[in-house]
């Protein structure tokens, strides 16, 4: 039997190896060490943000944690949580493990899913490029309980919704009831339903951020294509302080929703970082893209116009470098975009 | 060994025209001068002493056979030949000398026609054939018959000359004439042309417009369509037959297309009649009030095939390659004619004969012609005449039409040759057959048989041929009916009315009885000198063969008892049978129950040695089963009364059969559950679980929510009338199923026990080492298989049509029922603790059943999906069910624990280890073959 970080690494990308992980934890504890003298305390870095998001995280008697199963058969999808997008599944394979939505809960109450689903690539649509009878797409909302470690047998469904379906009669006497997606035939489905969450914490999240829609909207590009470059000199001059700066609401928000310990905070910001330090990294052309909202409007960022399903629907600033399996892995930068109240279009802020 | 003189040769005398001669094969000479021939050369066998013999000298028809002179001559006389003007023509005469009277049609001789500038020396308009000359003592009405007789010249044989008729307009100038009539394809035989003008009534119309004269005057005008000149007469004028009169008025006769009429004369020499006969009849009608007229026998159809100049009744001819008897390219449009003509009654038999050319040993050309016989046969019958009326004969080489090894390749291919005859002359006549369905005795149908120009003038047999028509039928019954013969120019139509009827199919040996060929035989006796001269009970000039009327049906219904509304529709033509409700069962279903779960290649060796628990459990089933099996008489038409026989007790290990069949379907579900949950509920459990079904339908504990299949299933066996006159056997399902297949089950497994009990269990053991053992893997499948559809088996085409009701389309023609619906399998990882790995899963690719239209639909997690396939083999009708499921198989990819940026794998590396994880292997279950019936 292979160990269990032997299984790791063969299915990794970021641990180049087990060595790697602990220099790198190292060097960026040293750093850390060094900086704090120099940096004023509410400045933050790429040494101290692991402390800083950590600090913020609080436990409860009980953690509510929220996933949900999605099950997508002759269909494509993305779907969104609070207009938030947290899934895109352009591939044509459906997910057996659950997708963690607690990021996009912001607080307590009715919370919205909306899917948008497409038909599946035409060589497993019968060639056709338009919704058959026969799609189906499931959504099960579950929750479980973080404070005692997500037991299965603590799993509770919350709901379970299935795209609408209308019967059609068939056969020789029209006696033969036949189940059919609604959307058959379109090109295009959108539906939305809702659940109620009970949550401890509260991240304001993108929730007071202006309506972007409601702004000059080339401005509004040209702001954005400037953050994006941004990001792109970051990377490019490894500036891993003003890189943690920018990533620091998201991940905090995020760790937050989902009650993460330090241990596993540290973890994934070296997994996070590690990979611009990779030799082999090279940004792609940043070409062929559009505005996608979110958020009701108060989140924006740019999405590629590709058929590609790899490329479909993803951020159009990416990189790719090779992985330790030798693999091709692509990069991209979810750069969710919000500007928060009184704050002008040069002062866009990274809320995911 | 070969005697006797091998070939002749022109001495030299005489004037021949080398540019129309081919040497050794044709000579041309010309007109009114006597060329003389004598024996070239000999063979090698031939004695010293006979080569001084006298030599009888033949001239003969083009076909070689027929004599039209005869003279014997001694070794020193040349043979002379003169042929008058009026014989010359492309029509060429064949000339050979042999030792005795006794003739062998093998080439020595030449072929011999004579040349002259082609001419039209005399014409005359007659009211009859050939008649007198009518032309100054008699005016016609528009709607007479015109005969029109035109003597030639240099035009002997030809068959297509155009022949237009002016009237005439002016007296000066021709230009202004009009033209009346124009006929294509006009005949010079003997050097006459005798034509029939039917058409007159129609010119009455065009002169009308242009202000017609008390009485018209018209001409006529001949032209070869091949130099596109007109032919002239003796003062080198284009107008002939000057001049013929018709008055301003009109008689009733039915038009019809002008006729070529010349009989078969051959100049002054001799006067064949053989087949211009009068003791013969020309058409024969059979009417049955049911049925569309089908005209028998038509003279008319094939005797315009018959080559007037050589009396042959060769139809066609088709040549072939050199060594070779695949049907060449150019043969295709002519056999496709033949094959047009052959298929639409009256179905004439016809005789094949093939040849080869002399090249190569007797029985290599032997064999060689019957591969060509039997390529022309293969393809008549693909073009889709019926094998019955075709007879086919290899000569090899030994009827050449082209002599000697020397002979162009053009020569060579002559002879390569299949020849179609048609098989009525004389005493040649091949019964002809009409097949008839009708009910039995009972109700028997009254048919007339029309007889049209019954005629007896001129029998040569006039003690056999008599004025009746006999018929004797299967049981030996005979009937006389008398025929009254017309007289020259009579039009007599003769009419008899006989009752034909099917065998009462009374002994239910259903199987034998419909697919034995004991129809009820009408034998009718009509003899002629023309057409089936030869009388006896064994030559039945033709015969009604009467199939029974009857469908018998197969009824089985599982569950459909309580939804009245929707039985009668499922009943054939909506006639109600009987069904026997509580079958019981018995050994013999035990048995097939039990061969059949041994073909189910994945079961674990428990669950075979467990077949007898499965048969016990099916053996719960019967009760919701109603059988019928029935015979309906007089099918065709279910307002009479229609008798129906009840064969149900009799048959009803029929009836087991199929419910055997149907039960396994039902399980074969669970058992494919049982294979992939790996036998988590143990057989007995299913058990169980079924005899509590009725009580309680959904079993929690199992997981499975069972839905109920209601089958309704008819079969039919039948005659039908196919379009092309033929009849044919076929076997209609209908099939009704809602659902076939329904399963719901839900339920979460432990990864551990799947690994623990699976031998293909990679993936969940792959699972279970990066995730624990409390994995759990929760599977969902649900779904109905609903089938609406029916089949139709063709016993003649053996083509098995599907249509689906569903769809109301064909769904294919090669018998294959495809659920439009399939069942969909969800599955849900589920794992303790935070989820590390994202894993994907997707089915198999599906096996290439699954295809439709070149595409597929491929449904995500995974699928279950249903087939039959009806087909017919080795003389059986039968379905095999198959059962798949995709399987799943799936991929990993390490679960970002930053979720803010997607990373992911773009371009695999092939040489990675990244190998996908099967979760379950694809399985498909393959019912055994269940046979509806045997012919």
């Amino acid at each position: 039997m292979k160990s269990k970080i032997h299984e790791l690494r063969k299915a990794n990308n970021f641990s180049v190896s087990n060595k790697a992980i602990i220099y790198l934890t190292l060097i960026a504890s040293l750093t850390a060490c060094s900086q704090k003298k120099e940096k004023p305390m509410n400045e933050i870095t790429a040494s101290n943000i692991v402390e800083k998001i950590t600090k913020e995280v609080k436990h409860y008697p009980k953690e509510p944690f929220y996933y949900i199963y999605v099950a997508n058969s002759l269909c494509v999808y993305e779907i969104l949580i609070n207009d938030y997008s947290i899934k895109k599944l352009f591939k044509y394979e459906q997910q057996a493990t659950p997708i963690y939505i607690n990021e996009a809960i912001l607080k307590s109450g009715k919370q919205k899913i909306t899917y948008r689903i497409y038909p599946a690539p035409k060589e497993f649509n019968s060639g056709s490029d338009v919704f058959d009878f026969e799609t189906e797409f499931r959504v099960k909302v579950f929750v479980n309980d973080n404070a005692t470690g997500l037991q299965i047998e603590n799993q509770k469904l919350i709901t379970e919704h299935n795209a609408p379906t209308k019967i059609r009669m068939t056969g020789h006497q029209k006696d033969i009831p036949l189940t059919e997606f609604e959307g058959k035939g379109q090109k295009y489905y959108e539906h939305s339903f809702y659940f109620d969450a009970e949550v401890p914490y509260n991240n304001e999240g993108w929730s007071t951020g202006q309506d972007l829609k409601k702004l000059d909207q080339k401005n509004l590009e040209k702001a954005i294509i400037d953050f994006y470059m941004k990001r792109k000199e970051i990377i490019l001059n490894k500036n891993k302080d003003t890189f943690a700066g920018q990533v620091f609401v998201g991940l905090k928000e995020q760790f937050i929703a989902e009650y993460r310990d330090k241990e596993y905070v540290r973890d994934a910001w070296n997994e996070f970082i590690e990979v611009y330090d990779n030799t082999t990294y090279e940004f792609q052309p940043f070409e062929n893209y559009k505005m996608e909202f979110f958020g009701d409007g108060k989140i924006v960022c740019l999405r590629q116009i590709n058929t590609d399903p790899r490329y479909r629907e993803k951020s159009a600033l990416f990189g790719k470098y090779k992985d330790a399996d030798g693999n091709t892995r692509a990069d991209f930068h979810n750069l969710y975009l919000y500007l928060p109240q009184g704050k002008k279009l040069s002062e866009l802020e990274m809320i995911r | 060994m070969a005697k006797g003189i091998k070939k002749i040769k022109w001495t030299g005398v005489g004037n021949v025209i080398a540019k129309l001669s081919v040497p050794n094969q044709k000579i041309t000479i010309e007109a009114d001068q006597f060329t003389y021939f004598n024996v070239d050369s000999w063979f090698e066998d031939t004695p010293e002493s006979d080569k001084t013999k006298q030599r009888f000298w033949t001239l003969h028809a083009h076909n070689k056979k027929d004599v039209l002179l005869e003279q014997v001559l001694t070794a020193e006389q040349n043979y002379g030949l003169r042929i008058q003007k009026k014989f010359c023509g492309p029509y060429t005469y064949y000339l050979q000398a042999n030792l005795s009277k006794e003739r062998n049609f093998i080439s020595t001789g030449l072929f011999v026609s004579g040349h002259c500038e082609p001419k039209i020396t005399s014409t005359k308009w007659c009211t009859s054939n050939d008649g007198e000359d009518v032309r100054s003592s008699h005016t016609f009405s528009y709607g007479h018959r015109i005969f029109l007789t035109m003597n030639t010249e240099g035009l002997n044989g030809y068959k297509n000359l155009e022949l237009f008729i002016y009237r005439k307009v002016g007296d000066a100038k021709m230009d202004d004439d009009m033209e009346v009539a124009h006929f294509a394809k006009v005949e010079v035989t003997s050097g006459e042309i005798d034509l029939e003008i039917n058409n007159s009534a129609f010119w009455y119309g065009n002169i009308m417009m242009k202000g017609i004269k008390p009485v018209e005057e018209f001409y006529v005008k001949v032209k070869d369509p091949a130099t596109g000149k007109f032919i002239l007469n003796d003062k080198k004028e284009t107008a002939h037959a000057e001049f013929l009169k018709i008055q301003n008025k009109t008689e009733q006769q039915h038009p019809e297309p002008p006729k070529n009429l010349t009989p078969m004369k051959v100049g002054e020499v001799e006067a064949s009649f053989k087949k211009y006969q009068l003791c013969k009849f020309s058409k024969v009608v059979i009417k049955c009030k049911e049925e569309k007229d089908a005209v028998i026998f038509n003279e008319g159809k094939f005797i315009k095939k018959i080559n007037s100049n050589d009396n042959s009744i060769i139809a066609e001819r088709i040549f072939y390659d050199y060594d070779k008897w695949h049907i060449r390219a150019d043969a295709k449009p002519i056999l496709n004619e033949i094959a047009k003509y052959l298929i639409e009654p009256p179905c004439m038999p016809v005789v094949l004969g093939s040849h080869t050319d002399c090249r190569g040993t007797t029985e290599y050309n032997l064999d060689l012609s019957l591969k060509r016989a039997q390529s022309a046969v293969d393809y008549l019958i693909q073009q889709g005449i019926d094998k019955n009326l075709i007879t086919a004969k290899g000569f090899g080489e030994t009827k050449l039409i082209n002599h000697g090894e020397d002979i162009s390749e053009a020569l060579h291919q002559e002879n390569r040759r299949t020849s179609l005859r048609f098989n009525v002359f004389g005493n040649n006549g091949q019964t002809l057959l009409h097949p008839v369905i009708v009910p039995s005795n009972k109700l028997p149908r009254q048919t007339k048989i029309e007889i049209d120009d019954f005629s007896r003038d001129c029998c040569f047999k006039k003690g056999e041929h008599k004025n009746e028509i006999i018929v004797i039928d299967s049981y030996k019954q005979k009937k006389t009916y008398p025929l009254k013969p017309q007289k020259e120019g009579e039009k007599i139509k003769n009419s008899v009315s006989h009752a034909v009827y099917s065998f009462t199919p009374s002994i239910p040996e259903l199987w034998n009885s419909f697919m034995s060929d004991e129809t009820n035989f009408f034998h009718f006796y009509l003899n002629s000198c023309a057409y089936y001269s030869k009388v006896g009970e064994k030559h039945p000039t033709f015969a009604i063969k009467a199939y029974p009327d009857v469908n018998w049906v197969t009824t089985l219904r599982y569950n459909y008892f309580d939804d009245p509304k929707d039985i009668p529709a499922l009943y054939f033509k909506q006639i109600p049978v009987k069904l026997v409700v509580g079958i019981e069962m018995i050994r013999k279903i035990e048995d097939a129950v039990t061969e059949i779960i041994k073909g189910i290649a994945f079961l674990s060796e428990d669950l075979a040695k467990n077949a007898k628990t499965i048969t016990e459990y099916i053996t719960e089933m019967p009760k919701k089963f109603g059988v019928g099996m029935h015979a309906l008489h007089d099918f065709s038409d279910p307002k009479t009364p229609t008798e129906r026989i009840d064969y149900t007790q009799k048959y009803k290990w029929v009836a087991e059969v199929y419910i055997a069949e149907l039960c396994l379907g039902i399980i074969a579900v669970d058992l494919l559950i049982l294979w992939f949950t790996k036998g988590k509920g143990s057989f007995a459990r299913i058990r169980k679980y079924r005899k509590v079904l009725n009580a309680k339908k959904k079993f929690d504990d199992m997981g499975f929510e069972f839905i109920e299949p209601k089958i309704a299933y008819s079969q039919g066996l039948y005659f039908e009338k196919q379009p092309d006159g033929r009849i044919a056997q076929v076997n209609v399902t209908n099939i009704k199923a809602t659902p076939m297949i329904g399963v719901k089950y839900e339920k979460e497994h432990k990864l551990i026990d799947l690994v623990k009990e699976s031998a293909d269990g990679e993936g969940s053991k792959k699972l279970l080492d990066s995730y624990g053992l409390k994995t759990t893997l929760k599977l969902d499948i649900k779904g109905e298989i609903n089938a609406d559809y029916h089949t139709k088996f063709n016993s003649l085409t053996k083509n098995i049509s599907i249509i689906d009701n569903a769809t109301n389309k064909i769904a294919n023609s090669d018998g294959k029922f495809i659920s439009e619906t399939i069942i969909s399998l969800v599955a849900d990882i589920n794992v303790e603790g935070s989820i590390t790995k994202d894993i994907k899963i997707i089915p198999f690719t599906p096996p290439d059943h699954f295809k439709v239209d070149a595409s597929l639909k491929v449904k995500l997690g995974g699928y279950i999906s249903f087939s039959r396939q009806h087909s017919f083999e080795k003389r059986q009708f039968y379905h095999v069910d198959t059962i798949l499921f995709s399987g799943l198989k799936g991929t990993y990819t390490l679960k970002a624990k930053g979720t803010i940026n997607d990373r992911e794998i773009v371009d695999y590396n092939p040489a990675g280890e990244a190998v996908p994880f099967v979760l379950f292997n694809h399985k498909t279950i393959t019912t055994g073959k269940v046979v509806s019936f045997n012919i």
